[in-house]
């Protein structure tokens, strides 16, 4: 068992094995075998308690249907399944899909930081600029006279739906 | 990334507030092709995110990239030209239309279109009852903006062109003054520059350009005898020398490079699917392709170790280029055939330019 403990000083016990899905991790307990328990303590101080508690959610799930079995040998239907499992999971604002991807980021969990950036580049998919702008918090900067030469009219860009 | 993400008044503006830009980049590139005007239009940020080569790389380094087709075609009851922007769908055996960009120029014949990277480049022509022109348009595909870049050195319409090691070639072509008959233009777009040189030929008649290994072919045709023959130029030395004429032979319908090879088709009688052989200096005819799927005039695409017979309104066939390359029977050879459009039908296709991001 080990223990993480987060910037707001929640702690958090989880099993090694589980713990393993975070590479960065992995490597500290790789570097600290057969030294005292209070090793076994590990400080991730960039992330909120809400973040870890996400994190270990997710990770509980993959330890339960480890990735390399996921591919050889899951049933169709266990995949679609825990598809729909990561979906849901993934389902929630841009702010916790940003901390998220920073910590799979910095405790280096490459499924969770790739489905998590998918799924920001998902919410961009099939939606006006005006709400992907809105959406990211992101201020156009675009001055009048620029939006009206730079951003290409619709002109410019003529969507045929009846052609798709 | 920093100078491109820099605000005005030099403070930092992040892509996605709340994340680290080499991470907002990973999220952006992902996003599928067809969303990328949208994200063009978000922000000034996107936009030069969008533009940028860490944006490319990115795309290509994860293998998101995709390929559209970049179709010049003229609506023959409109008398207008168009770019029409397509993507081949092997599965389903169709060309799905993605958008119609209108061209800045739309009435005028003649034009050469280029593409180096990810621009595309419209060159010259002439309008209905007017003289060569020497405007020179870039369509950036990657952020959807048309721009005008520097003038060719001459006016020309329905001359010869080529791209070859990211520049492109002009010469011959009417509408030229009776000054420099034999000047060849060639434009660097990284400097926005055109150098006019004497062209290093010491005829006029150059008919085609193929760009193919490296090196600039140049296919001849004397107007007196109609006697082909061919050259090379070697771009990096700037010589040009003469080369087996045979390659000419077959070289003056639509020809495509892939797989380092040269295809070639014939429509004088059928439709002769061939390629060159360097190491026989001959063509080799590989087998004829169906009249019916791909109606002629047809153009030749390379792109994805395939070669691309494209017929009137997009009717296609598909041919494996490496297969060919490799010996394969032509049995084996015509992997697909993508069916014609009847909504563009009416449509004559004058360039096919594929462009990948």
């Amino acid at each position: 068992m080990i223990t993480l403990i987060s910037s707001d000083k929640r702690k958090f016990h989880v099993l090694e094995e589980v713990a393993n899905q975070s590479l960065t991790i992995r490597d500290v307990i790789e570097d600290r075998r057969g030294r005292r328990r209070a090793d076994r303590i590990i400080l991730v101080t960039n992330i909120n308690s809400k973040i870890p508690e996400k994190v270990i959610v997710y990770w509980l799930r993959h330890f339960l249907m480890p990735e390399e079995i996921a591919h050889a040998s899951m049933s169709h239907k266990k995949a679609e399944k825990l598809k729909k499992w990561e979906a849901k999971f993934f389902d929630t604002d841009i702010d916790t899909l940003n901390d998220l991807i920073l910590a799979a980021d910095s405790l280096d969990i490459p499924s969770l930081f790739d489905g998590a950036c998918e799924k920001v580049s998902d919410i961009l998919k099939n939606r006006s600029a005006e709400e992907v702008g809105e959406i990211s918090k992101i201020e156009n900067e675009f001055t009048h006279e620029e939006e009206e030469e730079e951003i290409p009219s619709e002109n410019a860009w003529v969507w045929r739906n009846e052609f798709a | 990334m920093d100078s491109m993400s820099m605000d005005t008044d030099g403070t930092h503006v992040p892509i996605i507030p709340g994340l680290p830009d080499e991470i907002s980049l990973l999220c952006l590139a992902r996003v599928p092709r067809c969303h990328h005007f949208t994200i063009s239009c978000v922000s000034k940020t996107w936009r030069a995110l969008l533009g940028s080569q860490e944006f490319l790389q990115t795309r290509q380094k994860y293998n998101w990239q995709e390929t559209w087709v970049y179709a010049l075609c003229k609506d023959n009851s409109k008398w207008n030209t168009m770019l029409c922007v397509l993507e081949p769908q092997l599965s389903t055996r169709s060309w799905k239309v993605i958008c119609i960009v209108p061209t800045p120029c739309p009435k005028r014949d003649g034009m050469a279109v280029e593409t180096v990277g990810e621009r595309l480049y419209l060159l010259g022509g002439c309008g209905l009852g007017e003289n060569a022109t020497d405007d020179v348009y870039c369509y950036n595909t990657s952020i959807f903006h048309w721009e005008r870049v520097a003038p060719m050195p001459m006016a020309r319409c329905y001359f010869v062109s080529a791209s070859l090691d990211n520049k492109l070639f002009v010469t011959s072509g009417l509408g030229l003054t009776d000054l420099s008959p034999n000047s060849w233009d060639v434009y660097d777009p990284s400097s926005n520059t055109w150098h006019s040189h004497k062209n290093p030929m010491l005829t006029s008649d150059i008919v085609k350009f193929i760009a193919f290994d490296g090196k600039l072919y140049t296919i001849h045709k004397t107007a007196w005898n109609n006697v082909r023959f061919a050259g090379v130029y070697h771009p990096s030395m700037q010589i040009w020398h003469g080369t087996k004429n045979e390659i000419a032979r077959q070289a003056l319908g639509p020809t495509a490079v892939v797989c380092g090879s040269l295809f070639s088709l014939d429509e004088n009688c059928g439709k002769k699917f061939m390629m060159w052989r360097e190491e026989s200096g001959s063509w080799d005819t590989l087998g004829r392709l169906s009249d019916q799927l791909a109606k002629p005039p047809c153009l030749l695409l390379g792109m994805d170790q395939k070669v691309y017979v494209v017929g009137k309104g997009f009717g296609t066939i598909v041919v494996f280029a490496d297969k060919a390359v490799n010996g394969a029977g032509m049995g084996v050879l015509v992997c697909n055939s993508l069916c014609p459009r009847p909504d563009l039908m009416d449509l004559s296709i004058l360039s096919c330019h594929s462009v990948t991001i």
